[in-house]
């Protein structure tokens, strides 16, 4: 930050902002397990782009991924629907939310042991997970920090 | 389309049973490679299936849970990136889990 400021000071009050790029992104797309390999590809270029690391990178594919799978496997079981997918990179965390029009019911891991393992799985790679169900249909919010 | 996830079973170098997975493990192909890592279980009956999935990029908790369960039949071979999800998912305490070299253009 000192190595910014003009030899003689500055004249006036100043402002820093921090940008970061890229642009946030949208994916929408069918609940379908066919989706996924694409849709993965998809984030982990914008991931890149944003410049987060390959390790925090993994840890944003597989708690995306988690959230995606169980709109698939819950969420759209008996109907077709689709699944959106938002990615927005602040200055020093990224952002996911994942909404679709289905009613997955929040795995217990004691009783649904496989799909409550990708539950802990996200909770445990992400910060604040939460899962909001209403009579449109389920919404997954989480963030992790950057560098 | 489904993920692409290419399976060989075959043995090791030291001639131990190994099966190698190439791609990436998650919902859409999680029964291939449950079948794939349940026959050469089955194959050796008992003997310890070295799974190399230094070739695996992506693994989720559905795949997870095919090692979960054969845990007592495997050790594992996985890029070290991995290491830490499946440290994580309490998998490293149950199985031996061993990071692959990494490449040296990686």
């Amino acid at each position: 930050m000192s190595r910014l400021t003009p030899a003689g000071g500055y004249q006036d009050d100043v402002a820093l902002l921090l940008y970061r790029q890229p642009a946030p992104l949208q994916l929408d797309f069918p609940a379908e397990t066919s989706q996924l390999a694409g849709t993965r590809t998809a984030l982990r270029g914008w991931l890149n782009r944003a410049g987060v690391s390959p390790e925090k990178t993994l840890d944003v594919l597989i708690a995306a991924g988690e959230a995606v799978a169980n709109s698939i496997e819950h969420g759209h079981r008996d109907r077709p629907g689709t699944v959106t997918l938002f990615a927005n990179a602040l200055v020093d965390r990224v952002h996911l939310t994942v909404v679709d029009s289905g009613d997955w019911k929040v795995p217990q891991p004691d009783k649904d042991v496989s799909r409550g393992r990708g539950v802990l799985l996200m909770r445990a790679l992400m910060h604040d997970v939460t899962i909001d169900r209403d009579a449109a249909g389920t919404t997954v919010n989480m963030y992790t920090r950057i560098d | 389309m489904t993920t692409p996830l290419t399976i060989n079973t075959d043995q090791g170098r030291d001639g131990a049973p190994s099966l190698v997975a190439v791609g990436e493990i998650d919902l859409s192909n999680v029964d291939t490679f449950a079948r794939a890592v349940s026959a050469a279980i089955a194959d050796h009956g008992g003997e310890t299936v070295t799974l190399d999935l230094s070739a695996v990029d992506y693994i989720d908790s559905g795949g997870i849970n095919v090692l979960f369960n054969c845990a007592d039949h495997i050790r594992l071979i996985v890029k070290p990136l991995l290491i830490p999800v499946l440290t994580i998912s309490g998998l490293t305490e149950l199985a031996p889990v061993e990071a692959a070299p990494r490449p040296a253009t990686d």
